[in-house]
């Protein structure tokens, strides 16, 4: 009886396992197969195994470029989400205020820069940045004078600000639309009664509204964390990683997944990136269970 | 006469059985030389567009109707030369790659091309191409694949900004007359490209004697040749726009907005459209040097794909396509320059001043390079100029870092 029940369990699953096999889990092996091979341009089809190479050419010294990629782009996931998360919650409360008028328009124009291809988002960006002719500083110029000019790409700090406030106007959205779902899905009477009893705006938004949006906002951050990890488009896009200030250096806006784009499809270094790509795999794991853990969602899942 | 009969028929098989044996001796090792036979399916990838796209179609479109059995598919590919790196990857592609020679080194290592020594001698190249295109056709002593057209960037003007006359003759006179014309016009500028690509600054570099990498994997950044290359480039500062690229300079041409433009063949159709009446220049005389500024020369190529099952019939149909007669039909409606070299002494194929603008431009040039190290080499030379064109680093230390980021990738390319 119960080895019936298994089998059917598990043919009513194979589609599924399959699937996932085929998209998720097959490549992750293959990748971690190519990251102890010299796969390379020129040991493209006929490439031998050589153990941990890759890995430790990867870490062997701290001012490797994986580090300094790496550094940097945790410090880019630091600065945009917290922004995301409160451009996010102010266009949703704002959306959510009765006094607001026009609703729907506002809506569709706060969701406008989500609904847009990232490609032709980073793009239009792009030329907005750009010292001469774009549109930032001929703004600029008309009040500092004809000569004036901010170096948004051109310097590394400004250039790595450009791609915060390019990848944030990407983003928010994904946030103000959570939030606004959870916001509307908080009762009315819980409010009402708040005021009965003589709560102010202040106390009711940290008493009521914030523990309720916690279970949206807890997911959806750490999804976006991983994403905004991730970036390739935004900063490719604008800056091809750069500014760059010498050859042996990676450039200020180069994220590790521009890094990786570049080692493996400018200078076909398979083999060293796929061992990149597998300590990246392995950190983000850590971190999202570590996450997922301290922010007690798995528990409250499981309940 | 039955007895004679009988001995012609051993005579005749005596005779076929030395025919096919003298022809698999000169073919080699594959079967497929002996046999040519004219049917079946030929794929061609390309990134060929608008008036390029139809004039080479009609050749292949002749060629199915001399031969109906055979069907020519022309399949545009956007980012050509990622698909066929991806496509190598899977074991797939397709019978004919048409694309420029400098990727014949990568892709024979990816083993996305072979090579069509069997079908082809060197004779016929010979007779046939220029020899800049056979040489480029050519990786490590094999031919890949038949050369099509050759392309260079030159100096192009604006005929109403500048007269022929007063066009620099030399790198330095390029710079100071760059930096009047500038000044003297608010808002426009003497010459421009884009100056932080390795491809646009090779006619300084190796002009200067300088070069970027060998056939071997020996790396020239650090040599007194690039580093004057460098210098000259940097000093065109402040006579182009600090943040110039490739778009920006093609628009301040098509704007009227630049006299002259650095610019390949692929440019000039639009530059008719927008309305310049432009004329070409060959580039200036390195004045540290005293030799001429040396362009890449590309050679675009229709190269053997290398999971070909009809390779026979595919060069065939490259052998066709490059001919006298086709060749000198293509370019009188593309103007591209022909790397058939009979095509080129065609009088109407001269008589065409793009054609001549940019011919004489070739003769100046170096070859791209085609070895698979060049790979290794576009990134850090496009950094090292980008850090020498925003002020970042001197020449000196822009070419140190660079020279050891080149080396490193070429180690670990080896």
């Amino acid at each position: 009886m119960y080895r019936v029940r298994a089998l059917t369990t598990i043919a009513y699953l194979s589609p599924m396992i399959v699937g996932v096999g085929l998209i998720s889990l097959y490549p992750i092996a293959y990748n971690v197969f190519i990251s102890v091979t010299n796969q390379n341009l020129f040991h493209f089809r006929r490439y031998s195994f050589v153990g941990l190479a890759n890995y430790q050419s990867l870490l062997k010294t701290l001012d490797a470029d994986f580090f300094i990629v790496l550094a940097r782009t945790f410090l880019f996931v630091a600065i945009c989400i917290p922004l995301f998360l409160g451009l996010g919650l102010l266009a949703a409360l704002a959306l959510n205020h009765p006094a607001i008028r026009f609703k729907a328009f506002w809506r569709v124009a706060l969701i406008v820069p989500w609904a847009v291809p990232s490609y032709i988002t980073a793009l239009v960006w792009k030329f907005f940045f750009n010292g001469e002719f774009g549109t930032f500083n001929q703004l600029y110029r008309l009040v500092a004078g004809p000569q004036a000019g901010l170096p948004w790409l051109t310097d590394p700090n400004w250039a790595f600000g450009s791609i915060v406030l390019a990848n944030l106007w990407m983003s928010y959205p994904f946030f103000m639309v959570v939030i606004l779902g959870a916001l509307q899905s908080i009762p009315s009477e819980l409010y009402e009664a708040a005021a009965i009893d003589g709560a102010a705006a202040w106390s009711k938004f940290r008493r009521i509204t914030v523990p309720l949006l916690r279970p949206a906002i807890l997911p959806a951050t750490v999804l976006s964390a991983i994403l905004t990890f991730n970036t390739l488009n935004t900063a490719f896009l604008i800056t091809a990683g750069g500014p760059f200030t010498s050859a042996a250096k990676p450039g200020a806006t180069e994220l590790v997944m521009v890094y990786a784009f570049r080692e493996a499809f400018q200078l076909f270094n398979f083999g060293y990136i796929a061992a990149f790509a597998v300590v990246i795999f392995a950190m983000l794991f850590a971190v999202t269970l570590g996450s997922l853990r301290f922010t007690g969602l798995v528990r409250e899942e499981a309940r | 006469m039955n007895g004679w009969k009988v001995s012609s028929k051993s005579v005749g098989v005596a005779l076929l059985a030395l025919v096919a044996m003298v022809a698999a001796a000169c073919g080699g090792t594959t079967e497929q030389s002996i046999t040519l036979k004219r049917s079946g399916t030929i794929t061609i990838w390309h990134g060929y567009e608008g008036t390029y796209l139809d004039t080479k179609k009609a050749i292949y479109d002749a060629y199915m109707k001399q031969y109906p059995d055979v069907t020519i598919n022309l399949v545009h590919k956007p980012n050509l030369t990622d698909v066929v790196t991806t496509a190598a990857g899977a074991g797939q592609g397709p019978d004919i790659v048409a694309w420029v020679d400098d990727q014949i080194g990568k892709w024979q290592k990816l083993e996305a091309i072979k090579p069509i020594d069997q079908f082809v001698n060197k004779d016929y190249m010979n007779s046939q191409f220029s020899q800049a295109a056979v040489d480029a056709a050519t990786f490590e002593g094999k031919i890949y694949g038949m050369p099509e057209s050759v392309e260079a960037i030159t100096l192009i003007y604006n005929k109403k900004l500048i007269s022929s006359g007063d066009i620099p003759k030399t790198s330095d006179a390029l710079v100071s007359w760059s930096k009047s014309y500038a000044s003297s016009h608010a808002g426009s500028y003497g010459v421009v490209w884009n100056p932080k690509d390795a491809y646009f600054q090779a006619p300084w570099i190796y002009g200067s004697g300088g070069f970027y990498v060998k056939a071997d994997g020996s790396v020239g950044l650090n040599t007194a040749g690039t580093k004057a290359g460098f210098s000259y480039v940097a000093s065109f500062k402040g006579a182009m726009p600090n943040q110039v690229d490739y778009g920006i300079a093609d628009t301040l041409f098509k704007e009227g907005k630049a006299a002259m433009i650095i610019n390949g063949p692929w440019s000039v159709a639009d530059y008719g459209k927008a309305g310049v009446d432009y004329g070409f220049a060959t580039l200036p005389v390195v004045a540290s040097s005293s030799k001429p500024a040396s362009p890449f020369v590309g050679v675009k190529t229709l190269m053997l794909g290398a999971y070909s099952t009809n390779a026979a019939l595919a060069v065939d149909i490259m052998k066709y396509f490059t001919n006298q007669a086709n060749q000198t039909t293509m370019v009188l409606a593309t103007r591209e320059i022909p790397a058939n070299k009979l095509a080129l002494a065609d009088s109407k194929v001269q008589a065409i001043p793009d054609i001549a603008g940019f011919g004489a431009q070739v003769k100046n040039g170096v070859p791209l390079p085609n070895t698979p190290f060049m790979s290794a080499l576009w990134d850090p030379v496009a950094k090292a100029l980008e850090a020498v064109w925003t002020g970042k680093q001197s020449v000196d230390a822009a070419l140190t870092d660079a020279q050891s980021a080149a080396e490193k990738n070429v180690a670990q390319l080896k």
